[in-house]
């Protein structure tokens, strides 16, 4: 197999702060063949391609160009060995023109402005590409960004050019154009590595393609070996297929705590939220699936009040709240949990200030804070959960993940809110700890709170969720009672490929 | 690549501060300020040693010098209490100075032009001082509430016009007789209260109540909650922007307050002596007392003893010399106490 024109090896990669991204991963990419890397978040995609590009240092494992194995110190390194990447977010200088964008990274390759020229009318002619040089880059849509970030990553005529999710901030008709693109540079002998969670891009672009799934390659198998279903099983099953199981379906038929009509939001003229209709009731665990940036985010931030919505209601026990800052939401009974423990607890405060704090804002303390009531109140909480803390008044940053969650809730719980909407409950948490916070949110729902649950953890939200909301690309496109779904059904849910149903 | 300049060195957060770092850092760097204090000095021909006991001197033992330095103490507090406020929120509101003239002005517009009955004078004094020193960090505060105007530069460019304001009308419709850049002499004054001046009994008083509001109150939770992460606090759905409007307004207040004590207690007239970038020295006392306010108090009196030594060598520039020494040895303290500098070898990660 020495014709691959990037080789890697076993790439392991452990971050400091003790995530482990890769766990062995190995793969090649050939001449002239698109090599579609599928997977959900956190599959490793990403912290590969970074490697390759030598921004990120593996931690065990080689990257070989041509056969020869290669440490990068920097990308620019990469880019003289003949590698290219276009990041999923763009990183042009706005202001510049794209003369000035193209001269700018010329520079930093060593292209004179006249070399740099020369290969754009190059590319430009073979390509039939239309470069507006004289255009400031904030005056273009996004798919003419994108084109720009390409040119500039062919600039330096690479042998592998790398796109990470390059359909994830473009139009349906600018990803029309990018995948020609991408069909002419495989002709004229380019490898590229095409990074994306989009099963359906697969057979389009794809002639080889490599699934992900927690680090680990799980499948690499030519694209017209497989069928989607058999991808989407891949993807978010693993080499299992296991139907999906819970211990006990609950019913529930409460009166409806949170109902939401219609809603769209627009950001940068994009309906990141599109029309979105449902209802939870009482005591009910909603969970929305989808790969993130998707417009889980912006719903929850529209339901708690974060984000203003285009048009739709948003109706919380039996009040249209849709106008009101989110400090009424929340003295109405609507908490919400960020996935960011950094916004969800003040790290430089002690644990009996922001328990405080949170009874503060939830108007829950007269004008004078009684401390010794805040500090009874915690302690009963920090027994009842088992919060290891060495003191009530040491700063939260020094308790584990964990301890934090734990406390995070505890704040919560004291407010005994009508619903909680929560995203990403236990990110970054241990097994112990995600346990006992899975146990904890189920406790508030058996107790009559209503749960709305966003979570990138597909096993949290099919153990969890009593009913299961499938988000792409903005829409809800399935909400169904959780043991209802299979996981095939929900990888092909969440890739946005709904055709060929049953299985 | 091949042009760029990369520098072999890299700075590590550390993780856990040692105390015994943070008392060997702290105290190296602020001996360097003072060892660069008597360096320049030197440098200038003067002897440095014979200076600063003669400030020492001065200031502790003489009746002026102890008279000057507390009520130096309490006016540099009440503008480092303002520089407090407003920087624990992360506003950097750097024009104090202005806001203190301003203050001084309406200080001045309720002594000569208002009803001279004492308390009531004094009263309106107070009052009009510390809404002219609002007034002067209004339209920077909503501008940088409402769309982001930086704050550092609108402050401090309003202090050139305070500063402006106060001589047009001290050479204009306030000015004294025969034309001196000075008003009358107030007819209701600011004096002593108990055997302290009342700038500093003012400071104390001030100081208690940001202490109980800040960490007793409901509100202090909430505004040092904004202080500590302001994504967080509106994420709470906290109305971030009003409490951000409203700690630069009393920010802006206080050091109109200051104002009104320097101009009613310490000269008794308004006049051009009054700028002294009091604004200034308050900054930098809050930033030494690390923005608390017990803190805050003792590096004012600190601060104002190297103001008032200053003076009494007739080196005004001394003082601000020693502030600024004393504020970059500190700055540097509290990095070289959180991070570690990393020489490196070899490749770049």
């Amino acid at each position: 197999m020495g014709e691959y024109v990037v080789e890697v090896r076993n790439l392991h990669k452990i971050y400091p702060d003790g995530t482990v991204a890769l766990r062995g991963v190995s793969l090649g990419f050939r001449r002239g063949e698109v090599h579609v890397v599928l997977g959900e978040n956190g599959a490793g995609k990403t912290t590969l391609a970074r490697i390759v590009y030598g921004e990120v240092r593996p931690s065990r494992g080689q990257v070989l160009v041509e056969g020869v194995p290669r440490v990068f110190r920097g990308p620019w390194e990469a880019i003289r060995a003949g590698i290219s990447m276009v990041y999923q977010h763009f990183s042009l200088v706005h202001r510049f023109t794209v003369a000035e964008n193209l001269f700018l990274y010329g520079h930093h390759i060593g292209l004179s402005r006249r070399e740099v020229l020369e290969r754009v009318e190059k590319l430009e002619a073979e390509y039939g590409l239309k470069i507006p040089l004289n255009r400031r880059v904030d005056e273009l849509p996004a798919g003419l960004q994108q084109r720009i970030e390409i040119v500039k990553a062919l600039l330096s005529e690479p042998k592998l050019l790398i796109l990470d999710e390059p359909t994830s901030l473009i139009s349906p008709l600018e990803a029309e154009a990018l995948f020609k693109l991408v069909k002419r540079l495989k002709e004229d002998g380019v490898a590229i590595m095409y990074i994306t969670h989009r099963l359906k891009e697969v057979p389009v672009v794809g002639d080889v393609v490599t699934v992900m799934r927690r680090g680990e390659v799980v499948k690499t198998i030519r694209v017209g070996e497989v069928d989607l279903n058999t991808l989407a099983r891949l993807m978010v099953g693993g080499r299992e297929i296991e139907e999906v199981k819970r211990p006990t379906q609950r019913v529930v038929v409460g009166e409806r705590v949170l109902e939401v009509e219609r809603l769209t939001v627009v950001r940068e003229g994009r309906r990141v939220v599109d029309n979105v209709s449902f209802w939870v009731s009482r005591g009910e665990i909603l969970g929305i699936a989808g790969v993130v940036g998707n417009g889980q985010e912006e719903l929850v931030e529209a339901i708690f009040g974060l984000l203003k919505p285009s048009s739709g209601r948003i109706v919380f026990c039996g009040r249209d709240v849709t106008g009101l800052p989110p400090w009424e939401r929340l003295r109405l009974g609507m908490a919400f949990l960020p996935s960011e423990r950094r916004l969800a607890l003040i790290q430089d405060m002690n644990l009996v200030e922001n328990m405080a704090l949170m009874l503060a804002v939830a108007g829950r303390t007269g004008l004078l804070v009684s401390w010794s009531r805040v500090e009874k109140l915690l302690r009963e909480y920090v027994d009842r959960l088992g919060i290891v803390a060495r003191s009530l008044t040491m700063p939260v940053k020094r308790l584990s993940g964990g301890n934090q969650q734990k406390l995070a809730l505890a704040r919560i719980m004291a407010l005994k809110p009508r619903l909680l909407v929560a995203v990403d409950p236990t990110h970054g948490l241990d097994y112990a700890s995600t346990m006992a916070v899975r146990r904890m949110l189920r406790q508030m729902a058996d107790n009559g709170t209503s749960i709305l649950l966003v979570s990138s953890d597909l096993d949290e939200l099919l153990q969890l969720s009593d009913r299961l909301a499938v988000m792409y690309s903005g829409k809800i496109v399935s909400l169904k009672p959780t043991n209802k779904y299979t996981y095939e059904e929900l990888g092909r849910l969440m890739g946005g490929y709904e055709g060929g149903m049953a299985s | 690549m091949q042009r760029s300049i990369r520098i072999p060195v890299r700075v590590e957060p550390l993780v856990n501060v040692t105390f015994r770092r943070k008392i060997v850092v702290f105290t190296t760097t602020y001996l360097l300020a003072i060892l660069g204090f008597l360096l320049f000095l030197y440098l200038k021909g003067y002897d440095g040693i014979s200076i600063l006991s003669h400030i020492l001197f001065y200031t502790f033992t003489v009746g002026e010098g102890i008279r000057s330095l507390l009520s130096t103490w309490g006016i540099v507090s009440i503008i480092a209490l303002g520089a407090l406020i407003s920087f624990k929120v992360r506003v950097w509101n750097i024009g104090l100075e202005g806001q203190y003239i301003a203050g001084a002005i309406g200080a001045t517009y309720a002594a000569l032009f208002m009803p001279c009955i004492s308390p009531l004078n004094l009263t309106l004094q107070l009052l009009l001082g510390f809404i002219l020193g609002m007034l002067w960090a209004f339209v920077p505060a909503l501008l940088y509430v409402l769309i982001s105007v930086n704050e550092v530069l609108s402050t401090i460019m309003l202090n050139y016009v305070a500063v402006h304001l106060l001589e047009y009308l001290l050479y204009g419709p306030w000015s004294g007789t025969y034309g001196f850049p000075q008003t009358r002499l107030f007819p209701a004054r600011f004096g002593q209260v108990g055997g302290l001046p009342s700038p500093l009994v003012a400071a104390i008083i001030l100081f208690f109540i940001a202490y109980v509001v800040m960490y007793r109150l409901r509100i202090g939770l909430v505004y040092r909650f904004v202080g500590e992460n302001r994504n967080a606090a509106s994420l709470q759905g906290y109305n971030v922007k009003l409490v951000l409007l409203l700690c630069f307004l009393i920010s802006g207040g206080l050091a109109g307050v200051a104002g009104v004590f320097e101009a009613s207690y310490e000269l008794g007239y308004l006049s051009p002596g009054i700028v002294r970038g009091y604004g200034f020295a308050g900054i930098a006392a809050a930033v030494l007392g690390r923005l608390e306010p017990l803190t805050t108090l003792f590096a004012s009196l600190f601060i104002a003893f190297f103001l008032v030594g200053a003076y009494s060598v007739h080196l005004p520039a001394l003082g601000f010399l020693a502030e600024g020494l004393l504020l970059i040895a500190h700055l540097s303290a509290e990095a070289l106490t959180r991070y570690k500098i990393v020489i490196m070898r070899g490749g770049v990660y």
